[in-house]
């Protein structure tokens, strides 16, 4: 199961990098999404294109994720349930 | 009556499906090279799978990448336009500077995937940000996003005549007072399914010539309709008095816009409405038509296109026409809509700047009923002093610019 968190978190982070000028060694589990110039806006795009690559769908409600540490633990726990 | 204020070019931007300015643009133009090729594979395939589309040359950094093609066009053109102005290291000037842009389509490939997604794929739902990316002018937004322009932000959407409309009106308004300087011009990329569909359905483009370069022949009896091509180009146009002061190099100055309605048919184009788009260019200008060296036709390679456009070149300028070259450069950069006007401009200035005159490629059967000398033999040496661009667009909209050598600074 750890391997498999650290695969996700992965094709998380080479979702991240084709959408913004960011370098892999910068980007970590407490990564604040604000650090790493994702607005609002962008989150939204970010959490869409997650979606289409997992087939998984965020609920609309709740906490928006504020790290990308929240972003893998929300994947994580959607793919489980899948 | 307030002061009126002349309008000179500061700076030049391209890309084009051969080559970007500054770069190898002018020299492929002079030389005839066509940048029309087969559409990459896709699928399904368009009914005519050919245009003069860009294969490198567009600035592919994340943030550049993430915009619709007709934006990521922009920016480089816009980019390249800024950096031969001089101002990518100034925020203060770039600051007090206006975006004006034309587009026919505007990015229309968002709209298209989007379209695709939901009726073909049969997906639920669509992209975020498919609205900020697919308004039509994103364009403009994001270039004054990009590089802090904060003056006034323009989009025209006026068919092929967008990116002459826009360069005209920013010209006006710098002329007027209300701004100082100006990055206008043109982007479009519609070269998609939906748009290529439409297009076939006109029987207004060219099917597949043997070499399939050859395919968009201008002026040339054998013509057979245009071929769509896409791009983006950018002049920053400043006040004389700002250039003057900031020490910027002079390409021209801008000097005539002229701009009229047929007011007679969504398609076919009429005489008597690009002859008073010329006239009033030419009067703006303050020049007699045997002033003009050079005439960058709109010249799309249809039967009518050209036969009118001649029609018109004649009535005005009479018997001058026997020594002033007219040219298409439509056959190596393709039709490119609403950032035609931009490029035709761009190329019009650069060939008064570097001596040459580029030739209609392709014309293989000069059309000796249309009385023009379309330059069919290759590019030609020539000393010019001033410059006319077309833009006749769909819609019955005309646009036309006239650039001169810059004389007593």
């Amino acid at each position: 199961m750890v391997r498999a968190m650290s695969d996700i978190e992965e094709q998380l982070y080479q979702l991240l990098m084709k959408e913004l000028p960011v370098a892999r060694e910068g980007l970590t589990r407490e990564s604040t999404l604000e650090s790493i110039g994702l607005d609002s806006l962008s989150t939204i795009e970010f959490m869409f294109q997650i979606e289409d690559h997992f087939g998984i769908r965020f609920e609309q409600t709740g906490t928006p994720p504020k790290t990308l540490g929240d972003v893998f633990d929300e994947v994580h726990a959607k793919l489980e349930h899948a | 009556m307030p002061k009126l204020h002349r309008v000179v070019v500061t700076g030049l931007g391209a890309v084009t499906a051969i080559g970007t300015w500054p770069g190898a643009l002018f020299e492929q133009v002079c030389a005839g090279s066509s940048g029309i090729r087969l559409l990459p594979e896709q699928t399904p395939m368009p009914p005519i799978p050919m245009a003069a589309w860009i294969e490198s040359g567009i600035d592919s950094d994340p943030k550049t990448a993430a915009h619709d093609r007709a934006t990521q066009l922009a920016l480089t053109a816009g980019r390249l336009a800024l950096e031969d102005a001089g101002l990518l290291e100034d925020g203060v000037l770039r600051s007090k500077t206006g975006v004006y842009v034309g587009t026919g389509a505007g990015p229309s490939g968002t709209m298209d995937q989007t379209y695709r997604r939901l009726y073909a794929e049969q997906r639920d739902r669509v992209a975020p940000m498919t609205l900020p990316r697919g308004i039509h002018n994103a364009p403009a937004s994001e270039l004054a996003i990009r590089y802090g322009l904060r003056d006034a932000n323009n989009t025209y959407s006026i068919a092929c005549a967008s990116s002459a409309t826009a360069i005209g009106e920013a010209m006006r308004a710098i002329r007027h007072g209300y701004s100082a300087r100006i990055l206008a011009g043109g982007t479009e990329s519609l070269l998609n399914y939906g748009v290529l569909h439409a297009w076939h359905a006109l029987r207004a483009h060219a099917v597949m010539a043997d070499p399939l370069s050859a395919s968009c022949r201008p002026f040339s009896a054998d013509r057979d309709g245009l071929v769509m091509g896409e791009g983006s180009g950018f002049l920053v146009l400043e006040s004389l008095d700002s250039a003057q002061a900031r020490g910027a190099t002079i390409w021209a100055e801008l000097v005539g816009y002229g701009t009229s309605c047929d007011a007679s048919h969504i398609t076919h184009p009429d005489s008597s409405g690009q002859i008073a788009a010329i006239g009033m260019a030419l009067n703006e200008a303050g020049i007699p038509p045997a002033a003009i060296d050079y005439i960058n036709a709109h010249g799309t390679g249809t039967l009518a296109g050209d036969t009118v456009e001649a029609a018109s070149l004649n009535a005005v300028f009479g018997a001058h026409m026997a020594r002033i070259p007219v040219s298409s450069t439509k056959a190596v950069h393709g039709h490119l809509m609403g950032a035609g006007g931009a490029i035709e401009l761009i190329i019009s200035v650069l060939a008064m700047n570097q001596h040459i005159i580029p030739p209609t490629a392709n014309c293989r059967i000069p059309d000796a009923t249309l009385g023009i000398d379309m330059v069919a033999e290759g590019a030609r040496p020539a000393r010019m002093n001033a410059v006319m661009s077309n833009s006749f667009a769909f819609g019955g909209s005309n646009a036309v610019l006239i650039a001169r050598r810059m004389q007593d600074q």
